[in-house]
């Protein structure tokens, strides 16, 4: 920054007839040059195009500009291009901001341009407002070691090692038992195409062996894990106690699963002949199941509870028919009743299974949970078992049973529990590892550089496992074979003096990119870690010190914006003043797409674009209230598709508890308003809009004086 | 603030204007009332009624409710049944007053209390649920209302009046006055000041509290040898002896132990009975005298001052 | 801030018989600011146990030392001392009593000791040289009413209606006439403000009371983020 003042460029684009149709970008010009610092203004027909960019980087250079600003287009589209143009022409990208007057004024206002035109020029002097403010950031990079480590060596695991190792990374699998193999390594047969389960194992192990790339660790277990994508230091400890250390560049985690016990549910370790599906198969595979003539199943055993394990393991229903008809293969005239709650039997050639074990008269008998089996001991060491069958509403007897074998589902392992705190990756509801993001990052945890396949994950085929194994290989393999990661400079700092070591940011981050650090001096401060940091923003709002800034979304930047977003007074008819923060990912885009569909709605709304809407302090609503504004809209992602994992819950707890208080202080509570928008709902947004606009309408103009100036408040 | 009933002789002596006098009985750690209901034989037909001390100075003491009724059974005499908040919470408070109005108790006198740390059991709990004027507020809501604090019907409610204590020697004096300007304002019926010796000090009270409207009875300590008033006098602070009779008693404690008590009665006459006949001219409603082990002086003191 | 004083060795070291591996845990909270229980006293009750351990018992024990910004955090407490609790058996904490239990809450498994005795709540007075207890946790503070003078901690009775008939010349009753009656404070600030209306103005028996344990809720609730995450 030479000299004191800053010199601020601006580019208005006619964008052909899509802005300068609606909007008189000349007077949006003119008005541009009577703002404070701006040095120089001018207009292009199409700023994205050679001659546009050209002319920015000769005005950059022949009018020494050091911020500029393009009121074009949406930035989700063209931001990234003007910052390369800046800096092509010797300026940091940092200090360049976009105000967007097409997607949100002339193509949503096309019918009334005097009011657009009135609105360009208050987005315009909103963005000149922050780009005034903005300073210069690096963007970090850092090397990536090429080596991934793979826990677990189930067939998931060494999936994925196999995968990694093929693309030409080194590999580390580890594996806490003696040998190989999992959960496969105790099954008999796998459906639906009854392959031995040793058979596939060994397959799999083979192309293991085979490769240079992976060193296998059998016995070993993961202590301590320090580090970020990159650059992860794993501490782990050998069959002898003996613990090594391993640099690696990214981990995933394959730790599987073990299968419910079900104690004391039905007879199980009372009665000898209950026994878990898993034990069936082991049965099978020793040849000690000897001849039962009638054997029922029981399904959903600690199962899709009200309480404790709620969900379905998506494979038991599967799994009983398999073994089903594997008793059938081997004793025909044997007896074989599956009692089930839903046949979860997906897809093609799951359902064709069905439909084999009914032919091979296999007895299917349907049951509530209000009305679940009872299991009885007969003197003759048999079972009765008892079973209200909803279909024909009648309860059944199904006595001289010597077998049931209960369907129990799969759960995390207490190794996979230890392990979630020390690769602070966390665990979801149902104890399962609990991925990024349900749709858009099913493999990825929210922290760079770990990912997760296989049961560990949840309940799942084996076919499913080996998919999301080859999945998570890939997603590793990216940053490796990048060799390097940046970071976008839009990172939390940290002031350490004003830092009082509360710990609320390191609890608070999805990313686990703050940490509570002692310094030598013995002051307890907030670190972070910018590769880690996405830039959400939960933490600076938390902070009770308000110790920590957003870069390149400071709150004096926020605040400028705030205080130029409308131009008093507005005479004649009460036109209200709307504010709305949009977050980045899902309601700005749900704006743009408004826009792009063309949507019309009221021109009494000004943006204010901001990473997460966790990110919305109560200071920026009450400043926005005490500037005159007469309604405040926050808008975010749909409560469990926060782009940052959990911001968006942040911002409604925050928005409640600001709610609470307005009426207390004399303001009506129907000016500060929620909405959550995704990126698909641009008819909602405008919508949003409407109603809110015809809503202040109604309460009339906000009671506080107006104290707004061409420069904004303060 | 007075209610229009009367339940009590002392209340009905005070309302007539009359000059009262009352005494004291302090039981001690004892089960047995035998010497002090022969003492109190002195203060028969003298004192109008007599108060009954509740762990005084914090020492765990004979119950003064059990002791109340024994002795107003026994005596004769209406007692003055003293509760202090140190010991009991809101609830207990209220139980031993219903007891007192089952038990035929007619006044009460609603004390804080000393704290435990001065007294013989120093690491009991110090309880201070309430402190006196909300005492006096309860015991007030209980009689006049027949609630309690939170409004429940009481059946048959009990029928006392309550008192509160003083300090008419407190040094900052305005706070004391203050106070009891809050106890009137819960409803307290008449006072009872700690001891005073010099009358100028209990005329300088007497005119603080005469806005309140309510009576009032200076308290007086006869003092049964140089001992017991060496003793207090060193030991008890806000019960200081004046030298010059701190003096005369120690003149008495070397003579001849057959003319002894005697001589301490003439020295004790000679103080309180021009203090008692002073008393009389002023607003005060009466004399509250702290005779304890001492009752034999009572009915001259009386009669002297009629 | 809590004010709390270190128990005496005798005691600690009797706590701590028996056990080999033990963990002092520090903090810079309260007890590490009024230097009774940080990181500094963690590492001279470590010299203190070693060396009475091996001249009183002949015992070589491994006694390590760590500390936290503050111990009265189940979350701080799980992820700052998980790495150390696992390595050894025993845990001193040198926390104030909320400290000792959400370590041991935390830990389950492992056996913590209180190497401190909670007192009050108090004010430090650097030019007096002391810690006086000022406050009691009421939840209902009327320090509006009082001139600034707590009644509930500085009066030893904790009468809302003082002051009682034991104070002399301005001093309690309790402790020989040696410390100030907070009734006789509050009357004299009252006074010097006019305000001898809220003097005698009579404060009734205190209703709605919130009965020990007493819990509240957390400013926003933390519990209240990150999805279905436990």
């Amino acid at each position: 920054m030479g000299g004191n003042m800053p010199r601020v460029g601006v580019f208005v684009c006619h964008c052909g007839v899509n802005i300068g149709g609606v909007i008189d970008v000349p007077e949006v010009v003119n008005y541009a040059k009577t703002l404070p610092d701006v040095v120089y203004a001018d207009r292009n027909l199409y700023t994205c195009a050679s001659d546009g960019i050209d002319s920015i980087k000769e005005a950059i250079k022949k009018h020494n500009l050091d911020r500029v600003v393009v009121a074009s287009c949406t930035p989700r589209t063209h931001e990234p291009l003007f910052r390369a143009t800046c800096e092509e022409a010797g300026l940091n990208k940092y200090l360049f901001e976009m105000a967007s007057i097409r997607e949100l004024c002339s193509w949503v206002h096309a019918g009334d341009p005097e009011r657009a035109t009135e609105k360009a020029k208050d987005i315009v002097r909103m963005a000149v407002a922050k780009a005034r403010l903005l300073e210069p950031q690096e963007e970090l990079e850092i090397d990536v070691e090429p080596s991934s480590l793979i826990i677990g060596g189930g067939v998931a695991g060494i999936t994925a090692a196999t995968c990694l190792a093929n693309q030409g990374f080194r590999v580390y699998l580890i594996e806490k038992e003696l040998e190989l193999g999992g959960m496969l390594r105790k099954l008999h047969k796998i459906f639906p195409t009854q392959q031995d389960a040793s058979e596939l194992l060994k397959e799999a192990i083979g192309n293991l062996k085979a490769h240079k790339n992976i060193t296998t660790l059998t016995s070993t277990v993961v202590k301590d894990v320090e580090g970020y994508i990159g650059n992860y230091r794993v501490t782990v400890q050998r069959k002898d106690g003996k613990n090594g250390e391993l640099k690696v560049g990214t981990i995933i985690v394959a730790t599987g699963a073990e299968n419910f016990e079900p104690m004391e549910m039905y007879g199980y370790r009372k009665y000898e002949n209950v026994i878990t599906q898993l034990e069936l198969e082991q049965l099978f595979r020793s040849g000690e199941l000897g001849r039962p003539d009638r054997i029922v199943m029981i399904q959903c055993v600690g199962a899709r509870e009200k309480e404790g394990m709620a969900y379905c393991s998506r494979i038991c229903c599967m799994t009983a028919i398999k073994n089903a008809l594997n008793i059938k293969e081997l004793y025909q005239d044997t007896d074989v009743y599956i009692l089930y709650r839903d046949l979860q039997t997906y897809g093609k050639e799951y359902g064709e299974y069905q439909w084999k074990a009914k032919e091979k008269n296999i007895k299917f008998i349907k049951y509530v949970p209000e009305r679940p089996p009872e299991v009885i001991p007969q003197t003759n060491g048999k079972l009765t078992v008892k079973i209200y069958n909803v279909s024909i509403n009648e309860e059944i007897k199904i006595k001289d049973c010597d077998l049931t074998v209960l369907s129990t589902p799969l759960i995390q392992h207490q190794a996979g529990k230890e392990l979630s705190p020390i690769l602070k990756v966390p665990l979801g509801s149902d104890l399962f590892f609990f991925e990024a993001h349900y749709k858009l990052r099913p493999i990825d945890f929210a922290t760079d550089g770990i990912y997760v396949c296989g049961t560990a994950h949840g309940s799942k085929t084996i076919s499913e496992s080996i998919t999301q194994a080859c999945a998570a290989a890939s997603r590793a393999a990216i940053p490796m074979a990048k060799k390097h990661v940046r970071s976008e400079a839009i990172t939390a700092q940290v002031n350490e003096e004003a830092c009082i070591g509360c710990g609320l940011c390191e609890y608070v981050c999805p990313y686990g990119a703050a940490e509570l650090v002692r310094k030598p001096e013995g002051k307890w401060v907030s670190k972070i870690n910018e590769i880690m940091c996405k830039g959400c923003g939960d933490c600076a709002v938390i902070c009770p010190a308000v110790a920590i800034e957003m870069r390149h979304f400071k709150e004096e930047q926020i605040l400028a914006q705030i205080g130029t977003s409308f131009l008093f007074p507005a005479e004649g008819e009460f036109e209200p003043k709307i504010l709305v923060f949009a977050c980045n990912w899902c309601s700005y885009a749900g704006a743009d797409l408004a826009g792009v569909s063309r949507i019309q709605y009221p021109p009494n709304v000004r943006l204010i674009r901001v990473m997460c809407s966790g990110r919305v302090d109560p200071l920026f609503v009450f400043k926005a209230f005490r500037s005159g504004i007469d309604g405040v809209l926050i808008t975010g992602c749909h409560p469990g598709e926060c782009h940052y994992v959990s911001g968006n819950l942040w911002a409604e707890a925050r928005y409640e508890v600001v709610k609470s208080w307005m009426e207390k202080i004399g303001m009506k509570p129907e000016r500060l308003r929620l909405a959550w928008i995704s990126a698909s709902e641009g008819a909602k947004f405008a919508s949003v809009i409407k109603d809110m606009v015809a809503d202040m309408k109604k309460l009339g103009p906000s009671s506080l004086t107006r104290s707004l100036t061409e420069g904004g408040i303060r | 603030m007075r209610p229009e009933k009367t339940y009590s002789e002392l209340m009905r002596e005070l309302k007539a204007r009359r000059f009262v006098f009352t005494g004291e009985l302090e039981p001690e750690k004892t089960t047995d009332l035998t010497e002090i209901i022969e003492a109190s034989k002195f203060l028969k037909g003298y004192v109008v009624a007599c108060n009954v001390t509740d762990g005084p100075g914090a020492y765990a003491y004979l119950s003064s409710l059990a002791a109340s009724y024994i002795l107003q059974r026994e005596t004769g005499i209406e007692m003055v049944y003293q509760l202090v908040c140190r010991d009991r919470n809101a609830i207990a408070l209220f139980a031993d007053l219903l007891g007192a109005g089952a038990l035929g108790i007619r006044n009460v006198l609603a004390l804080t209390g000393d704290h435990p740390a001065v007294g013989d059991t120093p690491d009991a709990k110090p309880v201070f649920d309430l402190d006196s004027a909300q005492l006096t507020y309860m015991i007030r809501k209980m009689v006049d209302e027949g609630v309690d604090l939170y409004g429940n019907p009481i059946h048959n409610p009990p029928k006392f009046h309550v008192g509160v204590a003083a300090n008419a020697k407190a040094d900052p004096l305005e706070p004391e006055i203050l106070k009891i300007e809050r106890k009137v304002k819960a409803g307290a019926e008449f006072i009872q000041t700690q001891t005073v010796f010099d009358i100028e000090v209990a005329k300088q009270f007497l005119r603080e509290v005469n806005r309140f409207n309510i009576p009032v009875l200076i308290g007086i300590f006869p003092l049964k040898s140089y001992g017991v008033a060496d003793f207090f006098d060193k030991n008890i602070p806000g019960a200081a002896v004046p030298p010059e009779l701190l003096e005369k008693l120690k003149r008495v404690k070397d003579l001849d132990k057959k003319i002894r008590n005697q001589k301490y009665d003439e020295v004790n006459l000679e103080v309180f009975i021009p203090f008692i006949k002073e008393l009389k001219k002023t607003p005060a409603a009466g004399c509250h005298i702290m005779a304890v082990g001492y009752e034999r002086l009572v009915p001259r003191l009386v009669e002297a001052t009629k | 801030m809590i004010i709390v004083k270190l128990k005496p060795f005798e005691e600690i070291l009797s706590m701590l018989e028996g056990h080999q591996r033990i963990l002092i845990v520090g903090c810079d909270g309260c007890s590490g600011i009024y230097e009774v229980g940080g990181l500094r006293q963690a590492e001279i009750l470590k010299e203190q146990l070693e060396l009475a351990r091996e001249l009183k018992k002949s015992e070589k024990i491994s006694v390590k030392t760590v500390t936290v910004p503050r111990q009265c955090d189940n979350d701080i407490v799980a992820k700052k001392l998980r790495r150390e609790v696992a390595e050894q058996e025993a845990i001193l904490s040198l926390g104030c009593g909320v400290g000792v239990q959400t370590i041991a809450e935390v830990y389950e498994d492992k056996p913590v000791f209180p190497g401190l005795n909670t007192m009050f709540i108090g004010m430090e007075n650097k030019s007096q040289g002391k810690l006086f207890e000022r406050c009691q946790a009421c939840d209902d503070c009327i320090l509006a009413e009082t001139g600034g003078i707590c009644l509930i901690a500085r009066c030893a009775k904790g009468l809302l209606n003082g002051p009682c008939g034991g104070q002399v010349n301005g001093k309690c009753e309790v402790g020989g006439y040696t410390r100030d009656c907070a009734w006789v404070l509050i009357w004299k600030r009252l006074k010097q403000r006019g305000r001898l209306d809220l003097f005698t103005k009579f404060r009734h028996f205190r209703v709605n009371r919130q009965h020990p344990p007493r819990e509240l809720e957390l400013p926003i609730s933390v519990t209240k983020s990150q999805g279905g995450k436990s």
